[in-house]
């Protein structure tokens, strides 16, 4: 079992060696800081929100809304890097003892999951996306057109769907290469 | 086939697809979305999806987990855990085992900035760790009573598992981290003792070092008063109703946040580090919690909570003895799953079970008891064999102490653990009486 993502943050994963396996590195993690950034801005608007509410009995109009719409894109841009830094939860007591290419392919196959899922929603998101558009739907005291925000949360699983295959791909050629 | 015989088939199959290493939330995902399909065909998973992700990441009760994780990983960062470690020596310090004792003390400490048991853990471990070890303490006093202390991060609020429980069974999240301080504050204590009573039956294991004076007590709490200030402000303002958990999260992590960096050695490069750290807890935890939207909405449609509590409801067996086996259940599971994953699991099916039974309590106080006796024992699993992470964090840490010392080490504070989930079973009112003070 491992949840330690904590602590694997710290520990650089193997870097990969093919250019395009550096350049999706480097967009997932420029989202992720973006995300984390974003987070930072919640943190500010809370902060003065209740400053406001307290100091001056004038809390910020719709803290509410921007708090959860910063949220949504901040949390599904962490979601690549995740998937990189085998952030995820997985049960690694049954195999652990097997040999390393077994548990290669097994990933493989968990990736190759992962990617068409990924790919599924970011498919089905831009229908989404559509249809916030189209009916115009917006938060309701600020009035924020939905699409504006939900459009950076499709990126996100765009990028997750293109890292899932990658990693995908870096697995059966390391199970080839030993086989 | 029948729906309640498709749900009782999910588990298995998931179980199945964890045993492959499938990550928890995407077995979920798939096993949920595709036993939806067979019931309901597959229109509505079509539109379900184009917009299940962002309501669930916009959910404003959810919000407060991300910033939480920012708020510990800020507090990691920020010196606290050093002061708060050389505070609780300079109090402990001079009885038996008292070093280790103070370790607790401060892993309580940080438990109330930080909502993790395994930050906490390897936080305090880094700090605590080498100056148990350079006094002499031994191997397994000094991993095991840290690889415990850190269960209290989870155990004292704020605690990540304890607000995913509240949003599962539409509780009020508030009320639960009331519910949870006593308990926790028992838990420091009861790790205490369990130290005490450690160190007079093996003396050796643990010297007391010389008594220091109230003087150098009071400098040293100087260092703390940061921590004291901010946990204060942030759980008394949420308790109060001052403001909402997740503003209280945002307090709480611009504080530790501005404490951090008025430290030495911040960088913008350990910036980016609390970011990342902060980007993979929280993806990690929120694909879970989407990969459960999918199962529990499978679940609830093959009414199979539904038959369970009818079926223990018809039956004549005792209300305590079916939460004394649901605690027995946790605690082997928790020997080999995630706490989340399990939360988000079985709290759907066991829930309504128990919520039908009559234990002289109205429902909400049941709830609130059950979900911090659930909170306990699935902490549990992270002390004991044969995948207790905080044991294999701190043991990895310490480098020359074999895994079966730690266990060794762990073995008082489980029956620690054990008595105090016993107390809370028995009498009820220790969880529930600050909510009478409170509300």
């Amino acid at each position: 079992m491992r949840t330690d993502a904590d602590i694997a943050v710290s520990e650089e994963n193997a870097r990969p060696s093919d250019l395009f396996g550096r350049v999706l590195h480097q967009v997932a993690l420029a989202l992720a800081i973006f995300g984390g950034l974003v987070l930072l801005v919640i943190v500010g608007i809370n902060s003065l929100s209740i400053a406001g509410r307290f100091l001056f009995s004038s809390p910020l109009v719709g803290d509410f809304e921007l708090v959860e719409l910063g949220c949504a894109v901040a949390v599904s841009s962490f979601l690549p890097l995740c998937h990189l830094r085998s952030g995820n939860v997985i049960v690694d007591f049954v195999t652990a003892r097997l040999p390393s290419s077994f548990k290669d392919a097994l990933d493989a196959l968990s990736a190759l999951i992962f990617g068409m899922i990924a790919g599924f929603f970011t498919w089905r998101m831009c229908y989404g996306a559509q249809d916030m558009y189209r009916y115009r739907e917006e938060t309701m005291l600020l009035q924020v057109p939905l699409w504006i925000p939900f459009l950076p949360v499709v990126f996100s699983f765009l990028v997750l769907s293109i890292c899932c295959f990658y990693t995908f791909f870096i697995d059966v050629t390391r199970v080839a290469r030993r086989v | 086939m029948e729906r309640t015989t498709l749900g009782i088939i999910a588990f298995p199959v998931l179980f199945i697809l964890l045993a492959f290493r499938v990550p928890i939330g995407l077995a979920m995902l798939v096993v949920g979305g595709t036993g939806t399909a067979m019931i309901a065909g597959w229109l509505p998973i079509l539109s379900q999806v184009k917009t299940s992700a962002w309501h669930l990441f916009s959910n404003y009760s959810l919000s407060v987990i991300p910033l939480f994780l920012l708020m510990g990983n800020f507090a990691s960062r920020s010196g606290m855990s050093e002061a708060l470690f050389k505070f609780a020596s300079a109090c402990l310090g001079h009885r038996q085992g008292g070093v280790a004792m103070a370790a607790v003390g401060a892993c309580a400490g940080f438990g109330a900035i930080c909502g993790s048991s395994l930050a906490t853990a390897a936080t305090m471990g880094k700090v605590a760790l080498p100056e148990l070890r350079r006094l002499g303490y031994s191997g397994s006093l000094s991993t095991g009573s840290l690889a415990a202390g850190g269960t209290l991060g989870i155990l004292i609020p704020p605690s990540v598992i304890l607000i995913i429980y509240a949003i599962l069974t539409e509780q009020n999240i508030v009320k639960m981290f009331l519910a949870a301080l006593v308990p926790g504050i028992i838990a420091a204590f009861g790790y205490i003792l369990a130290i005490a009573v450690f160190v007079r039956l093996v003396p050796a294991s643990g010297r007391a070092t010389p008594r220091r004076p109230w003087r150098e007590r009071l400098r040293l709490f100087r260092g703390i008063w940061h921590v004291v200030a901010i946990f204060t402000f942030m759980i008394g303002g949420i308790y109060l109703g001052w403001f909402t958990p997740t503003e209280g999260a945002a307090v709480g992590a611009a504080g530790t946040g501005l404490v951090a960096a008025f430290q030495k050695n911040f960088s913008l490069s350990a910036l980016l580090d609390v970011i990342q750290s902060t980007a993979v807890t929280s993806a990690m935890i929120f694909l879970v919690l989407l990969g459960a939207e999918f199962f529990n909405s499978f679940i609830a449609l093959t009414r199979l909570p539904n038959e369970l509590a009818n079926f223990v409801a018809g039956g004549e067996f005792s209300p305590l003895a079916i939460v004394a086996c649901i605690l027995v259940l946790y605690v082997f599971l928790g020997c080999l799953m995630d706490s989340l994953a399990m939360i988000l699991l079985t709290i759907p099916v066991f829930f309504p079970v128990i919520i039908a039974l009559d234990f002289g309590m109205s429902q909400e106080e049941v709830a609130i008891w059950f979900g911090i006796l659930t909170l306990i024992v699935v902490e549990v699993g992270l002390i004991t064999p044969p995948v207790g992470l905080n044991v294999f964090i701190i043991n990895k840490m310490a480098g020359d102490v074999p895994v079966y010392e730690t266990f060794k080490g762990v073995l008082p504070f489980l029956a620690s653990d054990l008595i105090r989930v016993a107390l809370l079973f028995m009498f009820p009112w220790i969880t529930l009486f600050l909510l009478d003070v409170f509300y």
